[in-house]
């Protein structure tokens, strides 16, 4: 969607090399503001979420991109050039945020590891909203890698998930657990909403995560499978006990 | 005589018997004294059994008597031989004690699963169909059903009227579900069916304002969307109408209406989830809001429930340009999205459609607003994104209560500024 269209001033003409532009003053309920900001969310979230913990901000309080978020700053740069490329953020991070979660995590860890047989999960959270507590690692795992996907595949005219918050808004997981030297790798598969089309797009994720290191998604691609998630659908999870 | 049935009826409970299998209620007209003494004589004459219902006492005055069928030939040749009007008003006293009792059943049955209702759970269209029922049963000096019309798919479209009588009095109109996936904004609306009906008597503001308008509640605006998120896609946006020229189903029914229609904001595809439809108002749940809202004449409010997102929008969406009352409508917003808040602290974003969310063609409270509907709202309810449309069942109470506070908020305004 271009900038003109709304009334408001030029949109920033960007060439590759992020030379010299105009900073644009923008009224901080214009969703141009809380799309930017989104996208700076997610690359926080992928960046230096851990399992328990992870970013959101209040309401835009700002009104230019230049900062948009509450202690951090982002600058996002939409490419305008043919060939699309994830907006590059730079998300300048403020450690005393982290909280102290790695207990917490440490523990999942070394319970997935000790697993013998793979687990596979299904519809989390299920069609009425519910997330068995064994079963919520997988969901925030998901929702941190989800962030990557969503930052990579935006652009200004889309809106993955809205406003104030920073998860992707379904979470159709399939967590395939393989141990590979120290770290966890699953495959999901993830149901992302995009707000401006409202279009549902089905996603499978390659997951790698150890509790040091963080999340990393080693490959994503749209998933056109017709994988069925009716209302009725219960959050299942094999192996049965996860203890 | 509903006090004798009961007795009766009791009396029958009592007794697990079948007493009054093929008795009979005669009325009897009583012209001069023969007559009267007639009747007298035969309320003597034990042996018949009679019970007089209303008993002879003077000339003008009808006598009403139970007769059992032992003695009911015998009564019916003395009247005729008299020449003694009568008539028949009961043909078989068990048969209306055996209605009565399955109604008191069926009563008792609608007043145990109205407590039971959980209004802390997502239901199927079912299960609310016949909630709404109960609601009706419960309170039907308040609460009626109206039918609006059909779905697609031959359901029936139901609206539930809140109303303390007068004719076409202006109204209030409040909508969910019209959009299938958004299961909090139909559990919400059930919630504040709920919430109107008990506050009735009780509450000062809602009971003057139901003294002077009507409310209209809407709760399923697209029942076969609803249906196919429970049997099939919990994902489900649209309607469930074939399109003409694709395998693709269903039209975006916010899309629909004959607002901007076709223009930016809507689909012209029909596999995607924002199809505006092959024409304004092409689908027939739209039509039949649309059809309800023209006849009517006298609704001074259209409130839309959604979710998700945290918003409280007013019209445009078609254009991003402010309606005339734009100053009005931002200031009831703020007002009713501070009182939402006051709950539970839950932050909502006030604005026109095109501003707050997207520009977006077709949409309902786009079309009331320029049909003289003033006080045109959107509501879009809880969350902002971490479960998005997968709201957990226990969010449905808190949601539904710190709504209510902004519902209450706008009905008061629209109440106290009559146009």
């Amino acid at each position: 969607m271009n900038w003109n269209e709304r009334g408001t001033a030029d949109s920033e003409q960007l060439s590759q090399d992020n030379s010299a532009r105009t900073m644009k003053k923008l009224n901080p309920s214009y969703y141009e503001t809380t799309r930017a900001a989104q996208v700076a969310l997610h690359c926080m979230n992928y960046q230096h979420a851990s399992l328990f913990c992870h970013f959101s901000y209040e309401t835009v309080k700002s009104s230019s991109l230049e900062d948009v978020m509450r202690i951090h700053t982002a600058k996002i740069l939409f490419s305008h050039t043919e060939t699309r490329m994830a907006p590059q953020v730079n998300c300048t991070y403020d450690d005393t945020a982290k909280a102290n979660t790695t207990d917490d995590e440490h523990a999942f860890y070394e319970r997935m590891r000790k697993q013998e047989k793979l687990v596979d999960g299904k519809y989390i959270p299920d069609g009425h909203g519910n997330i068995p507590a064994e079963m919520k690692p997988f969901w925030l795992l998901g929702q941190i890698a989800s962030s990557y996907v969503m930052w990579q595949e935006s652009s200004e005219s889309t809106l993955y998930n809205m406003q104030q918050e920073d998860a992707p808004l379904i979470l159709l997981l399939f967590p395939k657990q393989r141990t590979e030297d120290d770290f966890l790798d699953f495959e999901y598969v993830v149901l992302l909403h995009d707000i401006v089309s409202q279009e549902i797009t089905q996603w499978s994720m390659h997951i790698r995560w150890n509790p040091t290191h963080g999340v990393k998604v080693l490959n994503y691609a749209q998933d056109h499978r017709d994988i069925p998630f009716p209302g009725t659908a219960t959050a299942t999870m094999s192996p049965a006990s996860l203890s | 005589m509903k006090g004798l049935l009961a007795f009766a009826v009791i009396i029958a409970a009592v007794h697990c018997q079948k007493l009054f299998l093929g008795n009979q209620v005669l009325r009897i007209k009583v012209d001069d004294d023969e007559h009267l003494n007639i009747l007298k004589s035969l309320e003597n004459q034990q042996h018949l059994e009679l019970d007089f219902w209303v008993p002879p006492s003077k000339t003008g005055l009808s006598v009403d008597v139970r007769v059992p069928p032992a003695s009911l030939q015998v009564i019916k040749h003395s009247l005729e031989a008299n020449n003694m009007q009568y008539s028949v008003m009961i043909e078989d006293v068990q048969a209306i004690l055996d209605e009565e009792q399955e109604q008191m059943k069926e009563n008792r049955r609608l007043e145990r699963s109205a407590k039971s209702f959980n209004l802390g759970a997502y239901h199927t269209l079912d299960t609310i169909y016949n909630w709404m029922d109960t609601l009706k049963a419960q309170y039907p000096n308040l609460v009626s059903k109206i039918q609006i019309g059909w779905t697609y798919e031959h359901r029936e479209m139901y609206v539930l009227k809140f109303s303390t009588g007068g004719l076409n009095r202006p109204a209030i109109w409040i909508d969910s579900g019209i959009h299938a996936r958004e299961w909090v904004s139909t559990a919400t609306a059930i919630w504040t069916a709920n919430k109107i009906a008990t506050l009735y008597g009780n509450d000062a503001s809602l009971t003057t304002l139901l003294n002077r308008m009507d409310i209209f509640l809407l709760i399923t605006a697209n029942p076969d969307g609803y249906v196919f998120t429970h049997t099939s896609n919990r994902m489900w946006r649209k309607t469930r109408s074939r399109n003409s020229a694709s395998s693709c189903i269903g039209v975006d029914p916010n899309r629909n209406w004959d607002a901007g229609f076709a223009g930016p904001g809507a689909s012209t595809n029909p596999c995607s989830d924002s199809y505006h439809g092959p024409y304004a108002h092409s689908e027939v749940e739209v039509k039949n809001i649309v059809d309800f809202v023209k006849s009517h004449g006298n609704i001074k409010s259209f409130i839309s429930i959604h979710s998700y997102s945290q918003l409280l929008l007013y019209p445009y969406g078609y254009k991003c340009t402010n309606t005339k009352d734009y100053k009005e409508l931002d200031s009831i917003g703020k007002s009713a999205a501070s009182a939402l808040q006051s709950l539970y602290g839950t932050k909502y974003q006030v604005g026109s459609i095109c501003a707050a969310i997207y520009q977006a063609s077709g949409g309902s409270i786009d079309w009331t607003y320029d049909n003289g509907i003033k006080y045109s709202f959107a509501f879009e309810l809880r969350d902002t994104g971490r479960y998005g449309f997968l709201l957990p069942a226990n969010q449905i109470i808190p949601t539904a209560e710190e709504t209510w506070l902004g519902l209450k908020s706008i009905m008061e305004y629209v109440y106290d500024h009559p146009y």
